[in-house]
This record gives C-alpha cells, sequence and structure tokens, in this order.
C-alpha cells in the first residue's frame, strides 16, 4: 500500500511516498499563509516524482501543526512521526532534537520498540528555534544559509542573553554598535539558540545516541555549538526536514 | 479608559451595590424550584449560583470573604455567607468577564506575572464587581501570595482581616498552634461584632457531605465510571470549599453520587491523574482531553478532608482539617506520596499537571515530582497555561502535547 505523509510545519510543508519499503518521491515548499492549498501542491509534487496518481494512494497520514487543517485518513502528533522518521534512519538513537520554524522538541525513544518514552517542548518563546535564527539573520542582513560559514570564522567569544527573541535582536543591534564583526556575531546567534536547546533537553537527561532534526539541523553553525554544550557528535539524518513526513507514513 | 466604557463600569458596580434590587431574583428562583422539583446537576447548580448572589449581593447575612483553604464550616458556625473570591475569579472566567477586572488589576500596578486568580479578584474588588465583605479570613497556606493578596483587599475595603499563620510542617504542635490562632479569632468576633457561634450543624453536615463524598470516590476508583466530560469536577469545586458545612454541598454531593450510580456513562480508554485546576474561560481543553480518549479519574483539588471535627473541640478539628491540607499541597514530600497513592488507587496510567502561570506552589516542585513519578514508570505532561487568563493559553500547542501524550500511552 502506498502512504503518503504530509508534514505542515510553520515553515516547511513536506509530503513523503513511501512504498512500504522505500521513499517513492518527496516534495518540499515554504508553508506560505495558505497551508492547505501548501500541502496539495507538495502532495502533488511527491506524487509526480513518484510517477503516481492521487488515487493510487492508500492513506494520507498527516502531521505538523497544519495537520487538521488538511485532509488525512490519520492524523498524528509530530512528536511521535518525529521518533518513528529518525528510526526509519538511526534505529539505535535514544533522543531526538527537533528544531522546527516556531518550536523545538525534545524525545527519548526506547530503541527497542521505536515507541516514545518522553518528551519536551519549548513554550511560548522564539529563541530556540528556526525563527530565531531568521529574525537574528534579518538584522545581521546575512541568508541564514551563511551562519555556518560565519560562525567558523569567528574570533572572540560574543554571549547574547536570549531571554527572548525581541530583546536578542535589541542587544545584537547593541553589540553591532559595539564594532563586534558579523562572524563572532553570527557564531553568538548559533550559541543562543544551541544553549537554549540543550537547557531545555538536559531536563530529561540526553541518552545517546542523539540525533537532530528540523531545519536548523542544516544550520552547521548551530550543530557546532550543540556538539559542544552536549559533549556528543549528534547524527543528522540524510533529510532532516522530511523526517515527520516520513514519520507520518511509518505511523500506519 | 474611554468615558463610556468607565460610566458602564460605574453604573454596574452602582447596582450591583444596591442589595433591595437582587430582591427581583425571588420570584424567579421560587419559578425554578416550581418547575423543577427534582433538579438535574446542571440545574441544581445554576440555582444555587442565583441563590448565592442573593445571600451575597443581597446581603442577607454577613459577607465573610475566605482564601481557599480556610474552612467554610467556620464561617456557617457564625451565621455568616463565605464567599471565595479565588472560586469565583474561575467563575467570572467562565462567563467571558475576567478581562475587564484583570486589565483594571493590571493597569493599577499589579504585574501580569501574578496568579490570576488574584490578579482577577483584585481588579473586581476594586471595580466593585464582588460583593462588599463585612470581614475577611485567610490562611498562609498554600500560596504564599495569599497573604499580600488579601492583606491589599483589607486595605481596600476598610475592613479586618484575620489571618492564620500556617507552619510548613505538620505535627501536634503546630495544629495546637493554628487551633489557638482560630480561638483568637472567634473570640475577637464574638467580642466586636457579637457573634454568637454554633458549629454543631455545620460540622453535621460537613461529616455528612464527607460520608457521600467517600461513597462518591469508591464509585470513581472502578473503571467503569468516569465524571465526563474531563476535568467537568473541577467546575463542582465551590461544593467541596465554599459550601462545605452546609445543606447546599451535602444535596449536590448526593445528587452526583446517585447520578454515578444510575447513570453510567461510557468511560474514556485512558484514566489520567489531573494535577491543580483547570482554565475555565473555554471548553477547548475538555473536548480535546475526550476527543483523544483522555479521562481524567481523579483531580488533586478534589481531594478531601476525613478527620472528625467535634462541637466540643471545633478549634483543634479545624486547625487539624487546615494544617492537613496544607501541609499536603505545600510540602513536596507529603504532596507526591499523596499524588502517587492516587495513581495506585484509581489506577491511573498517567499524570496531567497544569501549569497555572505565576502558580510558585505547583511548579515549585515539578522537578521532584516529575523525577518520583518517572522513576515509579508513571509518565506524567506537564501543560502549560492560565486557568483565568485566555492572553496565556495557546490551543494548538496543549493539542500536540497532548495528542504526543495519549499517543506515548497507546503505544
Amino acid at each position: 500500500m502506498y502512504v503518503a505523509g504530509l508534514d505542515i510545519g510553520s515553515q516547511s510543508t513536506c509530503a513523503v511516498i513511501w512504498d512500504g519499503e522505500k521513499i517513492r518521491g518527496v516534495a518540499l515548499r515554504p508553508s506560505g499563509v495558505n497551508p492547505k492549498q501548501r500541502a496539495e501542491e507538495v502532495l502533488e509534487n511527491a506524487l509526480r516524482e513518484a510517477r503516481m496518481s492521487r488515487s493510487s494512494l492508500g492513506k494520507v497520514v498527516a502531521t505538523g501543526y497544519g495537520r487538521y487543517q488538511v485532509e488525512a485518513d490519520l492524523r498524528v502528533s509530530e512528536i511521535t512521526c518525529q521518533a518513528k522518521g529518525v528510526a526509519f534512519f538511526f534505529p539505535q538513537v535514544r533522543t531526538v532534537i527537533d528544531i522546527g520554524g516556531q518550536d523545538s522538541k525534545v524525545i527519548l525513544v526506547d530503541p527497542k520498540t521505536g515507541k516514545v518514552l518522553d518528551f519536551l517542548m519549548n513554550d511560548k518563546c522564539a529563541a530556540g528555534t528556526g525563527r530565531f535564527l531568521e529574525l537574528m539573520a534579518e538584522v545581521l542582513e546575512i541568508d541564514p544559509g551563511e551562519y555556518g560559514i560565519l560562525a567558523e570564522k569567528h574570533q572572540e567569544d560574543v554571549t547574547l542573553s536570549f531571554t527572548c527573541a525581541v530583546f536578542a535582536e535589541s542587544e545584537l543591534i547593541g553589540l553591532i554598535a559595539q564594532g563586534k564583526t558579523k562572524a563572532d556575531l553570527a557564531a553568538a546567534v548559533c550559541q543562543a539558540v544551541a544553549k537554549q536547546v540543550v537547557r531545555m533537553a538536559e531536563r530529561l537527561n540526553i541518552n545517546p545516541p542523539l540525533a537532530i532534526t528540523g531545519g536548523v539541523a542544516q544550520n552547521r553553525g548551530v550543530l557546532y555549538f550543540l556538539e559542544k554544550e552536549i559533549g556528543l557528535k549528534p547524527l543528522v539524518p540524510p533529510e532532516p526536514l522530511l523526517t515527520g513526513a516520513l514519520g507520518a507514513c511509518l505511523s500506519t | 479608559m474611554h468615558k463610556k466604557s468607565a460610566f458602564l463600569l460605574q453604573s454596574i458596580s452602582f447596582l450591583l451595590e444596591r442589595p433591595t434590587l437582587f430582591a427581583l431574583l425571588k420570584p424567579y428562583l421560587w419559578w425554578l424550584q416550581w418547575k423543577n422539583p427534582f433538579p438535574t446537576l446542571a440545574q441544581f447548580s445554576y440555582r444555587i449560583t442565583l441563590e448565592n448572589v442573593l445571600t451575597l449581593y443581597g446581603r442577607k447575612k454577613p459577607v465573610v470573604w475566605a482564601s481557599l483553604f480556610f474552612p467554610a464550616e467556620f464561617i456557617y458556625a457564625l451565621d455568616g455567607a463565605p464567599f471565595y473570591p479565588e472560586i469565583t475569579a474561575g467563575l467570572f472566567s467562565a462567563l467571558g468577564v475576567g478581562a475587564i477586572p484583570l486589565f483594571h488589576a493590571e493597569s493599577h500596578f499589579f504585574s501580569a506575572d501574578l496568579c490570576s486568580y488574584h490578579r482577577l479578584s483584585v481588579g473586581a474588588s476594586m471595580l466593585r464587581f464582588f460583593p462588599r465583605p463585612d470581614f475577611l479570613c485567610a490562611t498562609s497556606g498554600i500560596c504564599r501570595e495569599t497573604v499580600p493578596f488579601f492583606q491589599t483587599l483589607a486595605e481596600l475595603f476598610g475592613v479586618p482581616l484575620y489571618l492564620v499563620d500556617i507552619p510548613h510542617e505538620f505535627s501536634p504542635k503546630t495544629v495546637r498552634y493554628v487551633a489557638s490562632q482560630l480561638r483568637s479569632i472567634a473570640q475577637n468576633l464574638k467580642r466586636d461584632r457579637r457573634v454568637t457561634w454554633d458549629f454543631e450543624r455545620p460540622f453535621e453536615l460537613a461529616q455528612k457531605t464527607q460520608t457521600v463524598l467517600q461513597e462518591i470516590e469508591a464509585l470513581r476508583r472502578k473503571k467503569e465510571v468516569m465524571i465526563l466530560p474531563p476535568t467537568k469536577n473541577l467546575d463542582y469545586l465551590p461544593y467541596y470549599y465554599q459550601f462545605m458545612g452546609s445543606e447546599t454541598s451535602l444535596s449536590f454531593f448526593q445528587k452526583l453520587r446517585d447520578e454515578l450510580r444510575q447513570n453510567p456513562k461510557n468511560p474514556l480508554p485512558h484514566r489520567l491523574l489531573w494535577l491543580h485546576l483547570k482554565p475555565f474561560y473555554s471548553n477547548f481543553l475538555s473536548a480535546l482531553l475526550t476527543e483523544l480518549g483522555l479521562g481524567i479519574a481523579f483531580e488533586e483539588f478534589a481531594a478531601t478532608y476525613s478527620g472528625e471535627l467535634k462541637p466540643k473541640e471545633p478549634f483543634q478539628g479545624l486547625a487539624e482539617k487546615i494544617t492537613v491540607m496544607s501541609h499536603a499541597l505545600m510540602d513536596e514530600k507529603a504532596r507526591i506520596a499523596r499524588i502517587l497513592q492516587w495513581v495506585s488507587e484509581y489506577q491511573t496510567e498517567g499524570v496531567i499537571q497544569f501549569n497555572q502561570w505565576g502558580c510558585r506552589q505547583s511548579q515549585g516542585m515539578n522537578a521532584l515530582l516529575r523525577k518520583t513519578l518517572r522513576g515509579e514508570g508513571v509518565p506524567v505532561l506537564f501543560l502549560d497555561g492560565d486557568h483565568i487568563d485566555r492572553r496565556h493559553h495557546t490551543e494548538e500547542q496543549w493539542r500536540t502535547r497532548l495528542q504526543a501524550f495519549a499517543e506515548m500511552l497507546g503505544g
């Protein structure tokens, strides 16, 4: 049976077509302001890549914050889907940190069964999310994709208080006025995100092996500081943005 | 504030302070009684709410404000009408009129980080929406914010505050210490307000209610019995506190017991323990719990006192009640031990604690609670939000957490 997994996140919407053994098609686009329409588009794109029609799908499983806005046979939380999606790539994983656009999650997984043992999500705070990185990138006048390259060049350790995204923005402007370099400030932003996530993760005790998913898993700067803070080299799935949609397929 | 709004608020408070106006409720109450001689729980609650409005705003008896853990039996013994501002804050929020007093309090230096039960109550008191008190009674347990909150109320209304200091530890010595304070308050009230005391009737009613509550709890321990929708029992809070020691509480719980016996509903698949209270302004959470199959087998605030109240030693009995109940919530070891006991007794699969915004009493021990429960293999979810102030609630965040929790339990 062919299954489509749809992950409608705050920033990205992903679709995966699964044939029961392997991935047949994937598609990914920014969520935009009409998640329902965007979900339809990515599903069509993924079906096109898999060279299939909608009628050949056995089930559609939705996850992510927009899961109730789309037509689906099953709706599963992103916590369960991330755990299942990561377990597909790394069956031995015991901790998953998913850093998404508007929230971050820490999930403890039983590697024997793949079941979620416990989880935590950040609440009412953009610090520690992809949105924080985007906001700070606007202040630094850089593309969010440049964080890793810039952070590698940093010379001086600068600490941001990361109380909240708005305070951090004004703090960053103050540091720019002090003449701090873009590289040092990019590193400071990455470190702030990493520290915020680790602070939450440590509440659950990080059990190795650890995997990182979500858009921020593609940010080398944040990964560097996460590794430094935790003292573990995290595993990153080949497509860290697609693990939620893949997990949705595997939830049937 | 806009002139029209200010005029409207002043008009409301003017009308609320006219006791004779509330006499108009009498024929309606009589008609309700005639129409529904055997009321359902909802009809009974509606009538009791109106009767309570008539008593409090109509100033039928001395109006005595009390903090949640000050025993209502003490107030019934002096033939007063108990009023619990924290409970009424929940009612205001449920009626959708919480935003005005919250805003009013915040615009008068009451920080938005303070507990919203207290913030709303202060705002409603400043606006004269609550019935004017004759005097106030409060305990320093379970929440340390209660003392400055009641001191503020006493200042606002210019009435005496009788404060009972509750030590953290529980022992015969601390019970004697609390009893001596209650005795002293009673003597002062007798001297200053010519109060006559009769503990016989309220104690008798409280003991009878206690027996019925034990029957209810014995029923709720059965897997086929569940109060639905989930968290509904927390709407019955006034009967556990404000009306304890009166016919009202006894009648209500007799009806609840009979309803649980006669009309067992299909229980939800999962049985959970609920810690702290719940949002009153929205039914979303209750509907979501139902949708996800998460039933509530027992609630922390439905725990009652099972000790004996003796009219011959009224202050000793009441002191023991206050101290035992405060200790069970203030002391982390006592609270966690009791939670574990409930998990076992009510056969719950997990625990949900609703983290009330700004509540130090409950959240201060979250780490210890989680560690102990996880150590015993009991899943626990901390759900952040606010029971009173809807600005601190995010429905979709609740949905994700609760759905993941349900999947975790089900998987």
